[in-house]
């Protein structure tokens, strides 16, 4: 069906039609995200995995050599992707990480038991720290966004080392496209591009238009943030293939299986999953609050339709939820944040103030009165064993 | 040599894909999808969009991101063209040629765009449905088939060249009803839905050349990294760019 209204929703979950990746409409009102979301209980996931297998059989190295490269970052996801790959795929991975200086200690301590857990090489590519704040600075003006740089950084570093190390193969976990607005069947196969990267992890802007906008990155800055051309990933072959498309992608049933290899989940106050990207200091915090300010929702929304897709949760109950959630005191990880940036009082005021026209400003930097968070019982059950980070922002260590 | 076309499907203000012409996927921006074809070396651009009201003109949307890309590759544009004005508007824009589908019935108005444009600039839209062994039209607009193919076909000026899409394969990567192409007689024929796959197992390159000028990918030239120099590569007869 044909939808004018931005505020259209779906008439099974939270998802309206401006959501940015971009949605569609059968003539039920049903979202496209929910239509291939259905694939995941007719689809023969036996067959896909023997299909997976096929692909990643020529690759799989008998030497001992990395024979994939697997950006991590310390989330469930990531355990979990490097759970299959070396588990189910006996694949031997290189992991990399791009560091995007918003690791709590919770997510040092978990990217350091990844590595130690599953025994594998690791390389990690951290900027200078003035010189990330100042590109955050300039996302942040340019783009109304505090997560560009972090998001270019670690889509481009596995491909770029995968180019320089002549490793043909990058394991990503879930095709966001697919398991948000079912842009893509599993079944075609969707791998990772520069039209990709762009257009839907980037906002539509790659590094070099970044360039052009804030004419203020130095050169070393640029080459961290460069996909290779065209012409390395053609010599090379490198592809970058999404697990979600081969394995029946269930993130909430996988990340609490990550418990049995120590993933630390990390408590926030905007959503009720403790497990997606736990360890990160402005997801749920700056970063989920411009989303909701530039995108119309924030990540509690994707959390709460994923889980009613799933059965998990009804939709009357989803929208109490996630009201409840929208309303939660956010001071604490606003200010933290602006102190990370080195930006004062004054400056945060007038930034969120003549920037994003933001004029609750008690809810972003006071504290409120509503902080008990809000949990479905089915997972209130892993309340528990989620853990307060005690430091935001944690300069690069081990942390341990 | 044989034209490798990159499609796209515009619907308001998003890119989308579609699949048997029916059901609809999201894309995102138009613009990006124009950029990474451009990057990508197809040889020709087909944009065809559907709009809420047929009689307001080209599809702005398309026509403000033509003109904020900085493409160089030709664009063939289909969909809410009515007057000579529109196709003004279309070249103004960056269109190189624009594809007609209702209005290959207003004769008089076809020969007026096609003096004001060239013949060259005019590719016809001719989607269809295979009933028992017979091509029928399919009308976008009322989304009914209606008249024989081949009767549609021979009312057409002798040099305006022919996009044939395969309604049923559309979005597919085999299903094309190859048998169609007889109807044309020697006229020059792009070809969409459900083509790829044969076209790249043909060993009788030379006779596919004789039969068609262009191949329309829909959908899958975005589905990986490279997708157009990997065909372009391995399908002999592709055009290198």
């Amino acid at each position: 069906m044909v939808v004018n209204n931005k505020m259209f929703e779906c008439s099974r979950c939270l998802y309206t039609y401006e959501h940015p990746f971009g949605l569609t409409f059968d003539s039920n009102g049903c979202c496209s995200g929910c239509l291939i979301h259905d694939e995941k209980d007719t689809l023969d996931w036996d067959a896909r995995l023997n299909e997976l297998q096929s692909i990643v059989k020529p690759y799989r190295s008998k030497q001992g050599n990395h024979d994939c490269i697997i950006h991590i970052d310390g989330t469930a996801q990531s355990y979990y992707v490097v759970h299959l790959a070396t588990e189910v795929l006996g694949l031997n991975p290189l992991l990399v990480n791009y560091n995007s200086h918003f690791l709590t200690d919770v997510g040092i301590k978990n990217i350091a038991q990844l590595i130690t857990r599953f025994d594998k090489n690791f390389y990690q590519y951290t900027s200078a720290p003035s010189d990330y704040i100042n590109l955050v600075k300039h996302s942040i003006q340019k783009l109304n966004s505090v997560y560009w740089p972090y998001l270019a950084g670690k889509t481009s570093l596995p491909y770029r080392l995968a180019a320089k190390m002549k490793i043909p193969l990058v394991i990503n976990g879930a095709c966001q496209t697919v398991e948000q607005v079912g842009m893509f069947s599993h079944t075609d196969n969707i791998e990772y591009s520069r039209w990709y990267r762009k257009q839907h992890d980037l906002l539509g802007v790659d590094e070099s238009d970044f360039l052009t906008a804030s004419g203020s990155i130095n050169e070393n800055l640029f080459n961290s943030l460069r996909y290779p051309d065209d012409e390395d990933i053609n010599d090379i072959g490198i592809r970058g293939i999404f697990l979600s498309n081969y394995i029946r992608w269930d993130p909430f049933l996988h990340n609490i299986e990550m418990l049995k290899y120590g993933f630390t989940p990390q408590s926030n106050k905007r959503s009720f999953d403790t497990f997606e990207n736990a360890g990160c200091s402005v997801y749920f915090g700056m970063h989920d609050i411009l989303r909701k300010i530039t995108c119309g929702h924030s990540k509690a929304r994707e959390h709460l339709s994923r889980e009613i897709r799933f059965g998990r949760i009804s939709k009357e109950n989803a929208i109490i939820y996630y009201n409840h959630y929208l309303k939660m005191d956010a001071s604490n990880d606003v200010n933290s944040f602006f102190d990370w940036l080195q930006v004062g009082a004054e400056g945060r005021y007038w930034l969120m103030e003549i920037l994003y026209k933001q004029t609750d400003m008690d809810f972003l930097f006071k504290k409120n009165s509503s902080s008990e968070v809000l949990m479905p019982k089915i997972f209130s059950e892993f309340k528990t064993s989620a853990k307060v980070p005690v430091a935001l922002f944690k300069l690069f260590g081990k942390g341990i | 040599m044989i034209r490798l076309i990159g499609s796209v499907f515009v619907q308001g203000d998003v890119a989308l894909q579609t699949h048997n012409f029916d059901n609809y996927r999201p894309l995102g921006d138009l613009k990006g999808v124009l950029e990474i074809y451009d990057q990508h070396c197809v040889d020709e651009i087909f944009i065809s969009a559907r709009l809420d009201d047929v009689d307001s003109g080209p599809s702005s949307y398309v026509l403000d991101s033509l003109i904020k890309t900085n493409i160089t590759t030709p664009v063939v544009y289909s969909g809410g063209i009515r007057t000579i004005e529109d196709v003004r508007q279309c070249l103004e824009s960056g269109v190189e040629r624009v594809g007609l589908h209702s209005l290959l019935f207003m004769k008089s108005l076809l020969m007026d765009i096609i003096q004001y444009i060239g013949v060259q600039g005019v590719v016809a839209v001719l989607p269809f449905v295979e009933k028992k062994g017979e091509f029928f039209f399919y009308d976008c607009r009322t989304r009914k088939v209606s008249k024989p193919i081949g009767e549609i076909i021979a009312n057409l000026p002798e040099v305006v060249e022919l996009l044939l899409i395969d309604i049923k394969a559309d979005g597919s990567e085999t299903g094309f009803s190859w048998d169609v192409i007889k109807k044309c007689g020697n006229r020059k024929v792009i070809i969409q839905g459900g083509v790829i796959q044969e076209v790249a197992s043909r060993k009788d390159a030379d006779i596919l050349e004789n039969e068609l000028s262009g191949v329309v990918i829909e959908n899958r030239l975005l589905w990986t990294e490279c997708a157009t120099q990997n065909y372009k590569k391995n399908i002999p007869v592709f055009m290198s760019r």
